[in-house]
C-alpha cells in the first residue's frame, strides 16, 4: 500500500465531478475559506494481494457481526446497547425474517503491513457512496491510472436490489415501488445526490423508484400506514436516516407499530441495523472474539466505558451513536490529547485500543487514511478512502480515490484514455 | 471475486446527473416544506366543527350546509370561526378516494388540524446540520 502524491491532475476536474454528482464537494470552513472535499491529484495503490487479504477480512468482520447480532437478541443485551424497549419486537422480527438490506460500510485501519482493524461499521446510513462508487470509478477510467480499482459498487447495488426486491414480491404477490427518502435538513445535496444515484440503481434494477423527502411521509391515523404526499402507499422505503432518529420522532412508534403487521412498510435498511451501527457492537465483538487467534486480529480491543480494565492509561473514547468524529476522544497517559465537539454522549461511550492511523505523509504534511470497506448484500463489494490530516477522521475529511497496481507511465508515453 | 464493475466504462447515472444539474443551478427540493394540515370548512374557507365533515354521519351533518375537507400549510390549533387563506386544497369528506390522495384518511372525521405528515425529521439527532449519513 502506498501513496501517490502527483497523479493526473485532469483539466476542470472540478465543474466535471460536480457534474457527474459531487455537488458537495466544496467544502466552506468557518473562517471562509473554501475547500475541495475529493483531493484530485493524489491516490492510494494497493498490490492485488492486499485487496483479496482486506477482502477476506471484511467476509469475516461480516460473519462475526452476525455472530455478535445472535448474542446481543438470544441473551437481550438490549439495554447494554441502549435500543429502546418499544424497537426490540421490530429489531427480534427484522434479525429473525432478514428483510431486504442494501449495504454498510467497515472503518478499517490498515497500512499493507498487518491486517486491517476494525475501527467501526457503518451499518445503517453509511454515506461516501456517491465518492466510492461513481466519482472515483469515473477517475480511474478517465486517468487510466492503475490497472483495476476495488470497486464493484455500481454492479452489486443494482444486483442486490433486483435479489431482493425479487425475493419481496414472491413473498408478497405484490410488484413494489421503491421510494427512497432523505431529509431536507441536509441542505448541502449529500443526501439527496446519495439517494438519486440510489435511484438509478433501483431503475436499472428493473423497479420504479420515487424520490422522496421523509417530511413529507404522511401517516394514516384511521389505517396507522403510510403514503407518499400522492396518497401511494410505501411499500419498500429506502431511507437514508437513522433508525435511532426514526424511533424518537413523533411517527416512530406507529412506524414500529406498523412494521408488525402484514403489509406495513419494509424500511430498508431493516431496524435490525441498530444492533450494527452502534459503537457498542466493539466491545461485543471484542468479548466474543477477542482471543481467537484468527479472527481476533482484525480487532481491537474494545470495553463499554464502564468497564475499560483499570490499567488503561491511553484509548479512544467514542460515544455510542455518534457520526463524523463527533464527541471522540483521545485520551493519552490520562488526559485527553484531542476531541472533537459535538452532541453525542448521553447514550453512553466505548473505549477502544488507540492505534493511530497510519501516516502517508506527503510534501504537503501528514496524511491519515481511514479505508472505506463497503458491504452490499452480505458481499464486500469495494473500498473508499477518506484522509485527514490529524487522527480523528471527521467530516472535513478528504476523499482520495485509489488504484490496484498502478505503474507510472513510461517516460514519453501517456496511457490512452 | 469480481474486483471491479464487469463493464469498464462509465456509469450510466441519469437520475443523479439529473439531480445534480438541477443542484448546481439552484433548484429547490421538490415538494413543500410545510407540513400540510386539514380542517373541516364551509364553503368560504371558514373553520367549522370537525363534526360536519364526519362522513360517518350519514348525510353530513346539519341542514343544507356544504362542508369540505380544507387542507393546506395552515398550521395547527387555529379555532372554529378562523377563516382560512384560499391556495388550499378542497376534498369533498365523503370522497375516499380524493382524501387519500391527500394523505388523509379514508373515510371518519378527521380532527381539526391533524397532522397529515412532518411526523419524521423533526427527530432528536437531527439537529446537528449536517446529513443523516455516517
Amino acid at each position: 500500500m502506498r501513496r501517490i502524491e502527483s497523479g493526473i491532475v485532469r483539466p476542470g476536474w472540478e465543474a466535471e465531478i460536480e457534474s457527474q454528482g459531487l455537488v458537495y464537494n466544496r467544502t466552506h470552513l468557518p473562517g471562509g475559506e473554501v475547500r475541495s472535499y475529493w483531493r484530485e491529484g493524489p491516490f492510494y495503490d494497493f498490490s492485488m494481494a492486499e485487496v483479496e487479504e482486506l477482502d477476506g477480512a471484511v467476509r469475516q468482520l461480516f460473519q462475526m457481526c452476525v455472530a455478535a447480532g445472535d448474542h446481543v437478541v438470544d441473551n437481550e443485551l438490549f439495554d447494554r446497547l441502549h435500543i429502546p424497549p418499544m424497537a426490540r419486537p421490530q429489531v427480534r422480527r427484522t434479525w429473525a425474517e432478514e428483510p431486504p438490506s442494501l449495504y454498510g460500510r467497515f472503518d478499517l485501519r490498515y497500512d499493507g503491513e498487518g491486517p486491517p482493524k476494525l475501527l467501526e461499521f457503518n451499518a445503517d446510513t453509511p454515506t461516501g457512496l456517491v465518492e466510492s462508487a461513481v466519482t472515483q470509478w469515473n477517475w480511474h477510467l478517465f486517468t487510466g491510472q492503475g490497472r483495476d480499482q476495488w470497486n464493484a459498487l455500481h454492479d452489486t447495488l443494482v444486483a442486490a436490489w433486483q435479489r431482493n426486491l425479487t425475493k419481496w414480491e414472491r413473498r408478497t404477490g405484490v410488484r413494489p415501488r421503491v421510494h427512497l427518502a432523505w431529509t431536507s435538513e441536509e441542505t448541502s445535496g449529500e443526501d439527496r445526490m446519495t439517494v438519486a444515484y440510489l435511484m438509478d440503481t433501483v431503475v436499472q434494477a428493473g423497479y420504479e423508484a420515487i424520490e422522496l423527502v421523509v417530511e413529507d411521509i404522511v401517516l394514516d391515523d384511521g389505517d396507522g400506514r403510510f403514503y407518499d404526499p400522492q396518497g401511494r402507499h410505501l411499500d419498500v422505503v429506502f431511507k437514508l436516516y437513522p433508525w435511532e432518529w426514526l424511533i424518537e420522532d413523533e411517527f416512530g412508534p406507529a412506524v414500529l407499530a406498523d412494521g408488525m403487521r402484514p403489509g406495513g412498510t419494509t424500511w430498508v435498511e431493516p431496524a435490525y441495523k441498530m444492533l450494527w451501527s452502534t459503537k457498542a457492537l466493539l466491545p461485543v465483538l471484542w468479548q466474543l472474539f477477542g482471543s481467537d487467534p484468527v479472527l481476533g486480529q482484525y480487532l481491537l480491543p474494545a470495553y463499554f466505558a464502564d468497564e475499560m480494565p483499570s490499567t488503561w492509561q491511553t484509548y479512544v473514547r467514542k460515544p455510542l451513536w455518534g457520526r463524523e468524529g463527533a464527541n471522540v476522544a483521545i485520551v493519552r497517559d490520562g488526559a485527553v490529547a484531542a476531541q472533537l465537539p459535538g452532541r453525542y454522549g448521553t447514550e453512553g461511550f466505548v473505549v477502544q485500543e488507540f492505534a493511530p492511523l497510519p501516516d502517508f505523509a506527503g510534501v504537503d504534511g501528514p496524511h491519515h487514511p481511514v479505508l472505506g470497506a463497503w458491504v452490499v448484500d452480505g458481499e464486500p463489494a469495494g473500498l473508499g478512502i477518506r484522509e485527514s490530516d490529524g487522527l480523528i477522521t471527521d467530516n472535513l475529511s478528504f476523499f482520495v480515490p485509489h488504484t490496484i497496481d498502478f505503474t507510472p507511465p513510461q517516460d514519453g508515453r501517456r496511457t490512452a484514455l | 471475486m469480481a474486483v471491479s464493475n464487469r463493464v469498464r466504462a462509465a456509469l450510466t447515472t441519469t437520475v443523479l446527473a439529473t439531480a445534480a444539474t438541477g443542484f448546481m443551478a439552484g433548484c429547490a427540493p421538490g415538494g413543500e416544506e410545510e407540513e400540510q394540515v386539514a380542517y373541516c370548512t364551509d364553503e368560504d374557507g371558514k373553520i367549522v366543527d370537525e363534526d360536519l365533515c364526519d362522513d360517518d354521519d350519514g348525510g353530513g351533518g346539519g341542514g343544507g350546509g356544504l362542508f369540505f375537507l380544507y387542507l393546506g400549510g395552515f398550521g395547527r390549533g387555529l379555532p372554529v370561526g378562523t377563516v382560512l387563506p384560499s391556495g388550499g386544497t378542497r376534498i369533498n369528506p365523503t370522497d375516499s378516494v380524493a382524501r387519500q390522495r391527500a394523505g388523509l384518511p379514508s373515510s371518519g372525521k378527521v380532527s381539526a388540524g391533524q397532522r397529515v405528515s412532518g411526523g419524521i425529521g423533526s427527530g432528536v439527532g437531527n439537529k446537528a446540520g449536517s446529513g443523516a449519513g455516517s
